[in-house]
Formats: structure tokens, sequence, C-alpha cells
């Protein structure tokens, strides 16, 4: 049995063969197919090798393939291919799951008081803006009917819940009878007026019906004064009416993005959906 | 023209200067195609997209050999397509007669010039050939289909397979052995001028 040749060796038989050893190693390789029969026999069979793959029949070509304007102005197919379809279908599959399970969750965490709040914060809201400007109006139209009103800063301020306010009626009554002078008085307080927001009585929707003649006397020192408090309380009460709509609107806004984007990622994560299964079936 | 100027050409948007090299170089990639899917109309599909390839990429070809920068876009395009075969492996499709019978001499492989006999022993060549290649694994096809089959010198190849000129070296000798063994086992079925001999086959 022969002695077999190692990888190396048949390397420089393989290199010789294809004339691409350099002279020493050339002179080596040549010495030792002369004189060992195992590396005569393994050239040869090399050789012969390389003579079969050389008389490989060559074929020809079906066809030209010669290339049209069509063929290479076509859109590339690189972005449809499978691997990145599946990719974008999954990002958007799971970004679409992150975002419905968010929104659900942040909705869901809100408590049911809040809930109501906001809702019935609205309602009183409206009803000011509605009634609150007319009144503004009335006011404006009472000539000569500067009515001294240096509680209802205080009040305005501290925000004073509808039972306190109850308990200053006289107050209220004395800050608000400029409207109502010519009028018979009254004691008799009107709970349903009362109970509305300080803001909106400060804004002059709670009209009281008793307003005695004694506090119509004002000072005139006092006037500017009362004139600039008026200003300020008429100012602070606008700005109040207008955050809470904002922060509303605001919070309307978010929902709208949120539910948009859901309704983009769905259809992105649908659409790269069927284009994947469409791909990998092509 | 010569080439330099055909490259040039097309890399400014000259599509009638790149078909001058598509038909200078068609019978080459076909061919390699052909040795490395064993399947004509397969060759032929690899041969068109790595053509519309090579000349939307024609301005990442930055001189040297183009032959070696085109063969290593036909032959990345088969490996790519081998892939796809593997993923979903299909039937070929060989060339039948009416009768459903395997046509034996298919149309692109018949010389009009040459006697019935030269015809069996060149189709039983291509045979051997074909078969022993599909055996081998991609990176060894791939250099001795070029090298011995297409007769491309070594630094061609190591552009085109993108290899060093060692490997390309070593991984021919191993693929040429491989080849060997494996046409021996035709034995009487080569003609007689190709017939390895019987003894003296070392590793």
């Amino acid at each position: 049995m022969k002695k077999q040749l190692k990888q190396k060796e048949i390397e420089l038989l393989s290199a010789y063969l294809d004339n691409q050893l350099s002279g020493k190693e050339k002179l080596r390789v040549e010495s030792k197919i002369q004189e060992d029969e195992t590396w005569k026999f393994a050239f040869n069979n090399l050789k012969i090798t390389r003579k079969v793959l050389h008389y490989a029949p060559k074929i020809k070509v079906p066809r030209n393939f010669t290339l049209r304007p069509e063929m290479v102005n076509s859109k590339r197919r690189s972005f449809t291919s499978y691997p990145t379809m599946r990719l974008v279908s999954s990002i958007a599959s799971i970004l679409f799951a992150l975002v419905f399970v968010g929104d659900f969750m942040y909705k869901g965490a809100l408590p049911v008081s809040d809930v109501a709040n906001q809702v019935s914060f609205s309602s009183a809201d409206l009803a000011e803006e509605s009634a609150g400007e007319p009144m503004v109006a009335s006011m404006d139209d009472a000539d000569g009917m500067e009515a001294p009103q240096e509680e209802m800063a205080p009040a305005a301020e501290a925000e004073i819940s509808a039972d306190e306010a109850l308990g200053n009626d006289q107050d209220q009554a004395d800050s608000l009878e400029s409207n109502d002078v010519a009028e018979p008085s009254s004691d008799t307080p009107n709970l349903q007026e009362n109970s509305e927001t300080p803001a909106a009585r400060i804004a002059g929707t709670a009209i009281p019906t008793d307003a005695p003649e004694t506090d119509i006397q004002v000072e005139d020192e006092d006037t500017e004064d009362e004139n600039q408090s008026d200003t300020d309380l008429q100012n602070k009460s606008g700005l109040e009416e207008e955050i809470e709509p904002k922060n509303l609107g605001n919070e309307n806004r978010i929902n709208n993005i949120i539910t948009l984007t859901k309704w983009a990622l769905g259809i992105l994560a649908i659409i790269t959906g069927i284009q994947t299964f469409r791909t990998r079936r092509n | 023209m010569d080439e330099t100027e055909m490259v040039q050409y097309a890399k400014e948007g000259d599509l009638d200067a790149f078909n001058r090299l598509v038909l200078e170089y068609q019978d080459l990639a076909f061919n390699v195609a052909y040795r490395l899917m064993g399947d004509p109309a397969a060759a032929e599909d690899i041969t068109q997209d790595a053509f519309i390839s090579a000349y939307r990429k024609i301005n990442s070809f930055k001189g040297g050999s183009f032959k070696a920068w085109l063969m290593r876009i036909v032959t990345n395009a088969g490996y790519d397509e081998l892939r796809k075969l593997k993923r979903r492996p299909t039937v070929a499709l060989e060339p039948v007669t009416n009768e459903d019978e395997e046509i034996e001499s298919p149309v692109w492989l018949t010389d009009p010039g040459e006697t019935p006999e030269h015809t069996i022993e060149r189709e039983e060549l291509n045979s051997a050939i074909q078969n022993c290649l599909n055996d081998l694994d991609f990176e060894f096809k791939t250099i001795v289909i070029l090298v011995d089959v297409q007769g491309m010198n070594y630094s061609e190849v190591a552009q085109a397979v993108s290899k060093p000129l060692g490997t390309v070296k070593s991984r021919l000798a191993r693929a040429r052995i491989k080849m060997q063994d494996c046409l021996r086992g035709f034995g009487e079925l080569l003609p007689s001028s190709f017939r390895l001999e019987s003894e003296g086959l070392n590793r």
C-alpha cells in the first residue's frame, strides 16, 4: 500500500500544476515527482482531473442577456424583500400592541371620581361661559352704578366654597347691589344663585335680589382702587376659565394622537403582514 | 472602444456601452451559473439578475478586473439562489418528450456537427462532471469552476471570491481531490483519455 500525501503536499502539487510555484519550490516538486511514485501518481491523477474539468462542455447561451431600459429603471425589490418586510411587520405589531395596552392601562388607571370631576367641571365651565359673558356686559351697561366690590377680591382668591358663599350673603349683596338699585330690597337669600361657583359669582352671574341703598355710598378716592381690583378680579377669573379648558384641550389632543397612532400602527402591521406573506410565497 | 472605456460609459448611464460588456461576458456568466446550479433555467435567471445588479452597482466598481468583479456578482447570485432552494426545495424540470420520457440530449447540449458517439460521450462526461460538482460545498465548487472549468487565473478568482490567494490555492487543491474521488466512480463512463489511474491516488 502506497503512502498518502499530506494536504500541504497536495496543495504544492496542485499549485505546480498551475505553474504557481516559485523557482525553488518548483524544483523541489519536480524532483519529488521524478523520484517518488506516490508523488507521480498523485500528480498524474490531478492532471487528469483538471483536464476533465477543462473539457467540460461549454453551454451555449439560450438567449442574449442585454438589458432594456425598463429592466434597470424598475423599482428596486430590496425594500420589499422578505427579511425587510418581516422586520417592519414585527416592529409595527409590537408597537401597536404596546400603544394599545399602554393606552388601555392609562385609561383604566384613572379613578372614576376624576372622570366624574372632569365631566362636572366641564358642565360648570360651560355654564359659566354661557352665563358669565352677558352679565359682565349688563354690568358694564349700568351707567353710574359702580358698586363697591372690595369683598369680592378676597373671596375669589380664597376660592370659597358654595357653603361659605351662602354665609356671606350680605357681603355679596353689598357688592352687587348696584345692579338692582331701583328694585325693592329683600333679605331672603337666593340659594339657587348662591350655590354657583365663586368664580361665576365674581364674574357677575350671581344676582342678588336685595341691595341696601345705604351701601351705594362710595367715596371718590376709593373708586380707582375698586376699579383696579375689579379689573384684576375679572382678569383672574378669566384666566382660571382659560386654563382649565386648555388642559382639557391638551388631553383631547393627546387622546387624538394616541388614537391616530394606534390606527396607523395597526394598518401598517396588517399591510406589512400581508406583504410579508406574499413575499414569502413568491 | 476598450473595456475600461465601456465601463466608464456604463458608469455614466450608457446602457448600450454596458450591453457591449454583457455580450462580451454573457457566455462566461451563464456557464458559471449553470455549473453552480446544474440547471439551465436557474442559470438563465441568475445570469439576467446578475447583469441587472451589475448595471445598478457599476459605480461601486473601482477598477481592477471587471471579469472578476462580474463573477463575484454571479456567484453571489448563485449562492442566494441555492439558499432559497434549500429553504424551499423544488423538483427540477427535466426536458421530456410527449410521452413523458426524459430527453437525454437537450437541445442546448446538441452540436449538429458531431457524430452520435461523440454526442453520447460528451453528455456522459457532462453528466459526470455536473454530478460531482453538485456534491461539492459551495465555496469549493465556485473555485474549481472558475479555475478549472472557466480557466481564470488565481488572482482573478481571489478577487471574485473575496479571499486571499492562499485560501484559493488550498481550496482548489481540496476541491480537485474531491472531484477526483467522485469522477473515479464513473470509471468506464468517462472517455478513455479522461480515465483516472486506478492506483496511485494518494492523500
